[in-house]
Formats: C-alpha cells, sequence, structure tokens
C-alpha cells in the first residue's frame, strides 16, 4: 500500500524550502532536483497505474517534471505544492491516454484491450492473480473514475485530497469511488463463478 | 457458491499494494535525464529555422506533384483533339512550367486549401511531425499565456 504523508510539517517545510530556493537563479536547480527527489515515486506511482505500461509511464512522468520546471515560478501557495503536482501528474495521464487512442483510431474497447494486454505481460502481477483480474476489471471504467478509484485505493488519498487535485467536490467524488467499487466487486464475482 | 468479493477485505489482505512497482534502480538518475530532456528542448527552441524547413519540405513535394499532374494534364495523350489545350506541346508545357516558381506553386497550394497531407500521403507519425512544426512556428499574442494556465487551472 503506497501512503502519503502529504500534510506532515517535515514536508512543507521541505516545500517552502524548495519554493524560497526555486526563486533564487543559483538556486534553481538544486531546488528542482530536490523537488523531483522528494515526488518522483508517488508521481510515479499513479501515472503508473495508469498508463500500465513502464515505459509509457516514464515518459509521462519526464512530462509532468518538465512542466513543473517551466511554471514553477507561477506556481503562488494557493494550494499544496503536492496538490498542484498531483493535478499536473493526472492531467498528462488523462491526456496520454485520450492522445493514445486518437493516434491509433481505436475505439475505447480497443485501447483498453491493449492495456489488458500490457497487464498480462507485467512481471510483477505474476502469480498475483487477483491483483490482475481487479487492474484489468479497473480498465471497464471510464479514466477518470479509474484515477479517482487509484487515487482513493491505492494511494490512500482523502477525499478532500482528490477534491482538490481533480476539482470535483467531495459528495461526487464518494458517489464515484462507491459505484466504482461496487461495479468492480461485481465484474470480479463474476469472473469466480 | 463463492465467497462475496469485498475489496475492502481484500485491501487489508495485501491487494491495495502496488501492483506496478518501478524497475529497480530507475529513480536513481531521474532527475538527470529530466534535466537533460529540458536543456535538449531549450537548445531546439533556439533552432527555429530547421522547423521552418520541415514544414517547407512538405510544400515543396506537394509543388512537385501539383506540378506533375498539371504537366500530366496538359500533354494528355487521351485528350479530345477538338480541345484547344490538345494541341499544346511538350515543349510548350515545359516552358509554361518553367515560368511558375516554387514559390507561386506553394501560394497556389496554400490558397487553394489543398490538404498536404492527403496529397503527399504522409503517415501518420508525418502528419503529426508537421502540425508540430505548424504549431511551433504560429506565435500566440502575449496575452494569450495569461489565460491559458491550462497545466494550473484545468480541472478533471
Amino acid at each position: 500500500m503506497v501512503t502519503v504523508a502529504v500534510s506532515g510539517t517535515h514536508l512543507e517545510d521541505q516545500d517552502q524550502y524548495i519554493l524560497r530556493t526555486f526563486k533564487e537563479p543559483e538556486g534553481q536547480q538544486q531546488a528542482f532536483q530536490l523537488l523531483v527527489r522528494t515526488y518522483q515515486e508517488r508521481i510515479y506511482s499513479i501515472v503508473r497505474k495508469m498508463v500500465i505500461d513502464h515505459d509509457d509511464a516514464d515518459d509521462v512522468v519526464q512530462e509532468v517534471f518538465i512542466k513543473v520546471w517551466r511554471n514553477l515560478h507561477k506556481f503562488q501557495g494557493g494550494s499544496q505544492l503536492y496538490t498542484w503536482l498531483y493535478r499536473i501528474a493526472t492531467n498528462e495521464c488523462l491526456r496520454f491516454l485520450e492522445k493514445k487512442k486518437k493516434r491509433f483510431f481505436l475505439p475505447i474497447g480497443d485501447a483498453n484491450q491493449e492495456l489488458a494486454a500490457k497487464i498480462d505481460q507485467s512481471p510483477s502481477l505474476d502469480g498475483d492473480e487477483i491483483q490482475r483480474r481487479l487492474q484489468k476489471a479497473l480498465l471497464q471504467l471510464p479514466d477518470k473514475q479509474r484515477l479517482v478509484f487509484n487515487l482513493k485505493y491505492f494511494e490512500d488519498l482523502k477525499y478532500e485530497a482528490i477534491a482538490e487535485i481533480t476539482g470535483t467536490s467531495v459528495g461526487s467524488l464518494k458517489a464515484s469511488y462507491h459505484l466504482a467499487v461496487k461495479k468492480i466487486e461485481a465484474l470480479l464475482q463474476l469472473e469466480t463463478i | 457458491m463463492a465467497d462475496k468479493i469485498n475489496l475492502d477485505d481484500l485491501k487489508n489482505r495485501g491487494l491495495g499494494n502496488d501492483p506496478f512497482p518501478a524497475p529497480e534502480g530507475y529513480f536513481d538518475d531521474l532527475s538527470q535525464r529530466i534535466q537533460k530532456r529540458i536543456a535538449q528542448e531549450d537548445e531546439s527552441e533556439k533552432q527555429p529555422t530547421k522547423v521552418v524547413r520541415l514544414a517547407l519540405r512538405w510544400y515543396y513535394t506537394a509543388a512537385a506533384i501539383a506540378v506533375l499532374g498539371l504537366a500530366i494534364w496538359l500533354i494528355n495523350p487521351f485528350r479530345s483533339t477538338t480541345a484547344p489545350v490538345a494541341e499544346v506541346n511538350e515543349e510548350q508545357v515545359q516552358t509554361l512550367l518553367a515560368d511558375v516558381s516554387n514559390q507561386e506553386m506553394i501560394d497556389y497550394l496554400q490558397m487553394s486549401a489543398v490538404d498536404v497531407t492527403v496529397s503527399v500521403s504522409l503517415t501518420e507519425e508525418e502528419q503529426e511531425e508537421l502540425l508540430e512544426a505548424e504549431l511551433e512556428t504560429f506565435e500566440l499574442p502575449e496575452d494569450y499565456y495569461l489565460d491559458t494556465d491550462y497545466l494550473l487551472e484545468e480541472y478533471l
């Protein structure tokens, strides 16, 4: 289980240090490296669960941090730094998935078949049948609903945090997650019959 | 009958573990790779003429195809002899075409809204390259950027 201690004092202090140091021309590289090292695993985790393939995840993660580099000077602290990072990451995931479908002119079903094939090929799921079935069942959800599910179930984020990241109300998120859980449980149950 | 599946129970039994861990060593040099890519992007942004040449290359190709098509149409041996154009011989065609500059041909294609991608049968990758090249040479007004902080403000 991936846990995120995003409200810890230490992390907030470090975020303030990053933002302060980044404002100085001679401190930008150092601040950026610290930011990447701090958030790389969490960003990768979110992205990889959405795009499935490691090479695709690597591309998206790099894009995320490049956008952070180019826009960090505009960040005004209206939200937590991690919220802003996660927002960029989730947007980039959804854009990537949308672009992939359009590039190959695939109907949604075919695009998901490609992702399902990547799940079957994933070495980390060898021998973990229930996880493999869960990941394939998640592909039946719309991308945004799958994203909410991942943020809640795997990343263990609170609804309030997910609401900030996605710009959706807590009530909508709870409904979306609840429906996703029911659908996934039904799909998994069907496979056991 | 199979037990009812409950995701929360399964999570407590380990289903909530990260299903896709990163390969070993992946994070060791991620920061350096990102900064290298940033440097490469910054370098390529300093050379806009290469982008323009890429776009023009396709127009020149389309221009060549248009010239060829025009030539074939003008010297078509199957054209009816009653049509005055059939009287034009090959030498005259070459003379006519020689007077048409490449730039005039490009302007003609652009005004005619010829779909370059269709004319030259571009692959999807080449189409994207062309589109990116056209976008990069297109300058947006200064205040556009103030309104389109989509990276920061776009919500799901």
